[in-house]
């Protein structure tokens, strides 16, 4: 008989780490760092009682982190992280060598803001500043999504060969519990095959990586690496999909939406906030305004033609950025949107907030609020 | 009401302070004021802390503070050092920061012989992010991450920075390990350090042995054992190197 699935309640940090068990991770480099730590303990506990069999690296911090991610990722390993804010600055420079090695790593960033001054609190700086790193974004809004997309980053990442970065909130998501089901292992397995990498560090078949390249093939290697991102949204697709199939469970794929079909006012957000901004919708809805909300799963690549095509005519869209797209007034994703809409879809208004930065609550009613202010603009 | 005797060089508005109950960061911070004032240094020191507990000093005294990335503080209390070398630059940090994130920092500051004074908290445990397992846990002992004990098989043995340091610095540095357990021997091991740094000499290092009964997860009586009876025996206590004593104080 099949297994039925299972539903408990957790927290985001330790649906991450079920879902990594799930994944049957081989390798777990991992230096603590608030809000992240919780996922590194649970894994680290797995390891030792023997659910996950796998070696769990201590190491000294978040550049060796990665560093022994990328080289495990060599040698054929399934590797999968964790960090947040500052340890993910940290890394930066071995982020390129992961996505520029075409590693599939797979690494949660529980976000929070930046140093300098110190918050431990959650705003999208962190991971949108590794925008240009190479590595596929993903930005969740439950644990349950957070569960999900791990799994399907695993794929995604090992069949493109592409290192990514799975974003959720620190303390809204990370150590909130919600209710979480996890599908039976056979269906997790069926849906992610073991890793088998098209080429490894091998003793017995000599090669060097990461080495030298003249101006020619540095270049074909970099242009790869662009095409590849792009070529990934399929895939993404593709992943969601089959998950939905063998789960019964969707989040959406390059994109999530509610009530967007005859919305003229779209909200657009990522991560814990956008889960809220539905309930916003709601609110302006029962004050007579067509609300609708476009949630961004993809934040690299970003899911530019997903866009064009979804948004409804003559929409004005609220973009809410819990970031600063510094040198330009307003947020990183109002620019990522009105890039993709230029020249495409000029019936479209772009207005744009930057709020919550360092934490600050962003409750539906708030929200709402604001993007009455915004319509008045 | 009788108030207790508190160093001038406190900054009274923010006590008590922020540490756990049974932490030993308060005992290393009241014999480091007390030395600031008995060297009358106040109104010249430059307070660094790093990221972890240590971080929760940043407001103790009524001096010039500054926190840093982890692990950096020793680099940015060169820095300062460099530019204003009349300064007192006392960098304070926890063996998260001083033996893991920022050990390549200790290690090249002391081969350098930079003329700073460095004080390292070791509580065998990263302690601020909730007790997981640090460079100086001892084999066996239990944290977040070693749930069934450190085993050297797989993680090594705990990190000796006195003993290290003491190897690779210059003539002139001063390289204690001091214990809050030992009150008096702490404040003469911090003075030391701080003496000097300010007669110029070189690096000036004392890791102080302290305790963490929250993420031990001890009691007053089991808190003083471990420290006493599991890492003083380890983390043997004394002066390494001295260019005030020859032989050094053991």
């Amino acid at each position: 008989m099949k297994a039925a699935a299972q539903v408990i309640m957790d927290t985001g940090a330790h649906a991450a780490a079920l879902a990594v068990k799930s994944a049957r991770v081989d390798v777990v480099p991992g230096y603590p760092i608030t809000p992240q730590t919780a996922i590194m303990e649970a894994l680290a506990a797995m390891v030792e009682n023997g659910e996950l069999h796998a070696r769990f690296i201590p190491v000294e911090g978040e550049h060796s982190a990665m560093a022994a991610a990328v080289a495990a990722s060599a040698a054929g390993a399934r590797v999968f992280t964790a960090t947040s804010a500052n340890g993910l600055l940290y890394m930066h420079e071995v982020l390129h060598m992961a996505s520029g090695g075409r590693l599939p790593v797979v690494m949660c960033n529980v976000n929070r803001g930046i140093f300098a001054p110190w918050t431990l609190w959650a705003d999208h700086q962190d991971s949108f500043a590794q925008r240009d790193t190479g590595w596929i974004q993903y930005h969740c809004s439950s644990n349950q999504e957070v569960f999900n997309t791990i799994l399907q980053a695993f794929r995604v990442a090992e069949q493109i060969n592409i290192p990514i970065m799975v974003n959720f909130d620190g303390f809204a998501i990370s150590h909130c519990l919600m209710p979480l089901t996890l599908p039976p292992q056979e269906d997790i397995d069926r849906f992610l095959p073991p890793f088998e990498p098209e080429w490894r560090l091998d003793p017995a078949h000599p090669s060097s990586f990461s080495n030298v390249t003249m101006a020619a093939e540095y270049a074909t290697f970099r242009q790869m690496l662009a095409d590849d991102i792009l070529a990934a949204i399929p895939l993404v697709k593709q992943a969601a999909r089959e998950y939905q199939e063998i789960t019964g469970m969707w989040d959406g794929d390059t994109i999530d939406t509610y009530r967007l079909e005859d919305a003229e006012v779209v909200a657009l957000a990522v991560n814990s906030m956008a889960a809220e901004l539905r309930l916003s919708v709601d609110i302006l809805r029962q004050q007579g305004i067509k609300a609708g909300l476009l949630r961004p799963r993809l934040v690299v690549p970003f899911p530019s033609e997903d866009i064009i095509q979804v948004l409804p005519r003559n929409a004005q869209v609220m973009v809410l950025d819990r970031n600063y797209n510094y040198g330009h007034p307003g947020g990183i994703l109002a620019q990522e949107l009105k890039g993709a809409l230029f020249g495409r879809r000029n019936d479209i208004t772009v207005k744009n907030r930057v709020m919550g930065i360092g934490g600050i609550d962003l409750p539906r009613r708030l929200m709402a609020d604001e993007i009455r202010a915004m319509m008045e603009e | 009401m009788i108030t207790p005797a508190v160093p001038k060089s406190w900054y009274l508005p923010t006590k008590p302070h922020k540490f756990c109950p049974g932490c030993g960061h308060g005992i290393v911070l009241k014999a480091l004021g007390e030395v600031i004032d008995e060297l009358e240094i106040q109104d010249q020191t430059i307070f660094g802390c790093d990221i972890g507990c240590s971080l929760l000093s940043w407001d103790f005294f009524a001096c010039d503070s500054t926190q840093t990335h982890h692990g950096r503080t020793i680099p940015v209390m060169v820095g300062i050092k460099r530019s204003r070398p009349e300064l007192i630059t006392i960098g304070y940090m926890g063996d998260g920061g001083g033996y893991s994130i920022g050990s390549q920092h200790l290690l090249n500051s002391a081969v350098r012989n930079e003329k700073v004074t460095l004080i390292l908290v070791n509580n065998t445990n990263y302690g601020m992010t909730g007790g997981q397992m640090a460079p100086t846990t001892l084999p066996g002992q239990k944290t977040e991450t070693s749930p069934y004990g450190r085993d050297p098989e797989t993680t090594g043995y705990p990190t000796k920075g006195p003993e290290f340091l003491a190897e690779v610095t210059s003539e002139g540095a001063y390289v204690a390990r001091a214990t809050v357990s030992k009150y008096k021997q702490l404040k003469r091991f911090l003075k030391n350090a701080l003496r000097n740094q300010i007669e110029g000499n070189g690096f000036s290092f004392v890791e102080v042995l302290s305790t963490c009964p929250t993420n031990w997860r001890t009691n007053a009586q089991q808190t003083w054992h471990f420290l006493e009876d599991e890492m003083e025996p380890y983390f043997p206590v004394g002066e390494l190197k001295s260019p005030f004593s020859k032989g050094g104080d053991k």
